[in-house]
């Protein structure tokens, strides 16, 4: 403990879902700085540090990354596979937050190596408290790096 | 005696011994002496021996001195045993006189004794012998047998019979070399037996050889053969008989034997088979008997008159039906001609009667007869020829059956015919009519069928058009409620967050508003994710799976987690069937859930059962809860159908849409039963729970 919490990164699509995510960081008052991409290619400029995201200081490297699936451009699952592919970026720690109670999903989400896959829980009480219980198993959890 | 020496004695002293000695003298027991007695001397006149020689004509005298005068004596015997006696003689004898004292001839006597007694011994041996050689010679001379002496291989010795036995005579065969009167074949065999008995080995001392005759004709000889001595060495003494006849008649008798066997066994065969022949007869002959018993007790039962008549058509029999019928008793028409032939039928019974004694035999012949009481009857005749036991025409037999009745019988039936005829002609010309009507009805069927067909067709087609339909509103629906389902759950997100952040600004009516909005966003999302389910219900093909129906239900009932206050009862005994498990588990989900939900008893009750029908198993979900008026059975499984309020009870109105529609991809149906406060059962019926057709 006492450690610098980490970033968060959240590639999602869905507006209202962002609004709750966001009302439920300020909720639970968590210190963990959150950085928003809309879809699949943004999120990995913003991991590459490319586009927009090429300004030191912009794209704060993320302890975690929570990706949906369904996104437009690449989806989460063609991000994840990116992520694990490449030498720098391997290791990050991936968690698919999505509607999808889909078994394909699933199966293919852990084969390409995400971390965790959760279905987004249904009201916000709910989701709030997961993102909480996320934030807070990630602060115990040490990070690769 | 003409070379025996002559010696002349005088004996002195006549006792016994001397008696003894001159019976000796006299018998000339000895062969080389001579003994001539001259003259015998004793005191004594009485002496034995004194007496006996005077007998004897020998001189005699008291004094033995005057002995010496006797011519040419030489030698005197002195027996009287005094030893003066013998010294005075010594003294007193010539000199050429010699003198045997009675020592010596006491020692003489003996001697001669003994020599005569072996001469008298030897003689009876030799006469013994003699005697026994004469028994001997008799029997072998007498004997029927041939008997011989072999020795050294040569016949020595035999008797006539022998000799005839092989055309010999005596004296031919006698020296003659015994193998040559042996057959040729033979002669190993006999050398062989010879030699091992000579040897003392163990042969028979009885076979049968052949032997060879002096003209070369060859006969069977048995001979029975010993070893003896013969003149100092060994010889075999044989004993022979002619058995060539013997065996000539023992081979006739085997023959004739065999023959006789031959002709025995061959006469004991003739004489079972006769046997049995005689048994058959007899058998058949009872047989005969029996039947002609029975036949005479089927007579005597018969319902039929039964007539038998002999040859000459005189009555023999009738029983007892006949006389039932005509009146006539037996005895009545024992021996008589049978007098009931009306004139007219005459012709046609003698025609029958001829035919009957030709041997012909017919049925069914129709004629009349008188009874006795004179009555004419119609008679149907069936007649047939009579034999007796050897088998030979003995009379006829004849039934006649009394008609009369049927002969009535027959013209009511003409009658009734003729009348039937005409009504039958009647009705053949309306049947006329009505036919041409039929044809024209059926041909308008035809056709109606033919539009039957095609409407059904159509129908056909409609119903899948129908399907069709309804599959693409499935998957219209579902896409719809997939799609409302996320901006429904952001109005609510929103209305959350407003109610949350505003409760202290708004006013109470505001926040009312708000709530509704909650609610009704709320009642959305449900309705959505109701439409949801039922579209999604048997979109994807699912494969039947083998599931045994008691496990399926219990785990389905635990994962409802229904109230404490729900008892759910189910069997014991459950089939194991192939069902598509995810559209029976909502089908059983949702009746389980509504018989919980629609139930205000205070005891609520489930019952999950399988129920035997005819043509398998329905399952049944009952429960003790409100009940549905009959009038709504069909409306409720209708989607969106409710028959309440929502205040009364929630719910979107699609479970039982849901169920039929499972139900219906299951190719089964669901029916109900239920009556209001009566409590529903919902019934089942699924191909797999079906009897095999």
């Amino acid at each position: 403990m006492g450690k610098e919490p980490f970033v968060v990164l959240m590639a999602e699509d869905d507006e209202h879902d962002i609004v709750a995510t966001k009302r439920a960081w300020k909720k639970h008052h968590v210190a963990n700085p959150l950085y928003i991409v809309n879809d699949g290619e943004a999120c990995l400029d913003y991991l590459y540090g490319k586009g927009k995201y090429g300004e030191p200081g912009a794209a704060p490297r993320p302890g975690i990354v929570l990706l949906d699936i369904k996104m437009p451009k690449l989806d989460g699952l063609s991000v994840l596979k990116q992520i694990r592919g490449d030498k720098a970026l391997r290791r990050l720690p991936v968690i698919i937050l999505t509607t999808s109670k889909a078994e394909e999903d699933r199966f293919r989400s852990y084969d390409l190596g995400a971390n965790a896959y959760i279905v987004k829980p249904v009201g916000f009480e709910n989701f709030s408290q997961a993102v909480r219980m996320i934030n807070l198993f990630w602060q115990l959890v040490e990070l690769p790096d | 005696m003409e070379n025996a020496k002559t010696l002349n004695v005088a004996i002195v002293g006549g006792g016994p011994g001397c008696k003894a000695i001159m019976d000796m003298i006299f018998a000339e027991k000895l062969h080389q002496l001579h003994m001539n007695l001259i003259g015998v001397a004793d005191r004594n006149p009485d002496a034995m021996g004194l007496v006996y020689a005077k007998e004897k004509g020998v001189f005699t005298t008291y004094d033995h001195r005057d002995l010496y005068k006797l011519e040419n004596l030489n030698l005197i015997i002195e027996l009287t045993g005094h030893e003066e006696v013998t010294n005075q003689i010594a003294l007193t004898k010539p000199e050429h006189i010699r003198l045997m004292d009675h020592v010596c001839a006491r020692l003489f006597w003996d001697v001669f004794q003994i020599e005569e007694r072996m001469i008298a011994e030897q003689k009876l041996a030799e006469k013994a012998l003699r005697k026994s050689e004469e028994k001997y010679s008799t029997l072998v001379e007498n004997s029927l047998t041939g008997i011989y002496i072999d020795q050294d291989a040569r016949i020595v010795l035999c008797n006539d019979q022998f000799a005839e036995i092989y055309g010999y005579s005596k004296a031919e065969v006698i020296g003659m070399e015994s193998r040559k009167l042996v057959h040729p074949e033979d002669r190993v065999l006999t050398n062989n037996i010879r030699t091992k008995r000579m040897q003392g080995e163990d042969v028979p001392s009885e076979y049968e050889a052949r032997g060879l005759t002096k003209k070369g004709e060859t006969i069977w000889i048995t001979r029975r053969n010993t070893i003896v001595d013969y003149q100092g060495k060994p010889a075999i003494l044989g004993n022979i008989a002619d058995i060539t006849q013997h065996k000539r008649a023992e081979a006739a008798l085997r023959d004739s034997m065999q023959r006789l066997q031959v002709a025995y066994d061959q006469s004991i065969m003739y004489a079972r088979q006769l046997k049995s022949e005689t048994v058959e007869r007899k058998q058949a002959e009872a047989a005969l008997r029996e039947s002609q018993e029975q036949y005479r007790t089927v007579l005597e039962a018969s319902p039929d008159p039964v007539v038998v008549y002999d040859m000459e058509g005189k009555g023999i029999y009738v029983n007892p039906a006949f006389t039932r019928v005509f009146g006539w008793t037996s005895e009545e028409v024992l021996g008589e001609k049978m007098g009931y032939v009306p004139g007219e039928n005459w012709p046609e019974t003698q025609v029958m009667i001829d035919k009957v004694l030709a041997g012909e035999s017919f049925t069914g012949v129709e004629s009349r007869r008188h009874t006795k009481d004179g009555h004419i009857i119609y008679v149907s005749i069936s007649a047939g020829i009579y034999l007796d036991a050897r088998g030979a025409s003995a009379g006829s037999i004849h039934i006649l059956r009394d008609i009369s009745e049927r002969k009535r019988v027959e013209a009511a039936l003409r009658e009734a015919h003729d009348e039937l005829e005409r009504r039958v002609e009647e009705r053949t010309a309306k049947l006329a009519r009505a036919t041409e009507q039929l044809k024209l009805e059926l041909s308008e069927r035809k056709r109606m069928e033919e539009a039957l067909r095609l409407a059904h067709r159509d129908l056909r087609v409609k119903a899948a058009d129908l399907e069709a339909a309804n599959e693409e509103l499935s998957q219209y629906a579902y896409v719809v409620s997939h799609d409302l389902k996320a901006p429904l759950r952001a109005i609510r997100n929103y209305t959350d967050f407003l109610r949350e952040d505003l409760e202290d600004i708004l006013e109470g009516e505001q926040l009312t508003y708000l709530d509704g909005l909650k609610r009704s966003v709320r009642q959305g999302e449900e309705l959505v994710g109701d439409l949801l389910e039922f579209s999604r219900v048997g979109m994807a093909a699912e494969p039947k799976v083998s599931i045994d129906l008691g496990v399926f239900l219990r785990e389905l009932i635990a994962s409802l987690s229904l109230p404490s206050d729900v008892e759910v009862a189910m069997g014991d005994e459950w089939p194991t069937i192939e069902v598509e498990q995810t559209l029976l588990r909502q089908v059983l989900q949702n009746l389980t859930v509504n018989a919980a939900k629609f139930n205000t008893a205070e005891r609520k009750r489930i019952e999950l059962g399988c129920l035997p029908t005819e043509g398998g198993y329905q399952l049944f979900v009952r429960d003790n809860g409100i009940g549905i008026d009959p009038r709504y059975h069909d409306q409720i499984f209708g989607v969106f159908q409710r028959l309440h309020t929502r205040e009364e009870y929630e719910g979107t109105g699609l479970g039982l849409a849901i169920v039929k529609k499972a139900v219906a991809k299951m190719h089964g149906w669901v029916r109900i039963e239920s009556e209001p406060g009566l409590g529903s059962t919902f019934f089942i019926a699924l191909p797999s729970l079906q009897k095999e057709s």
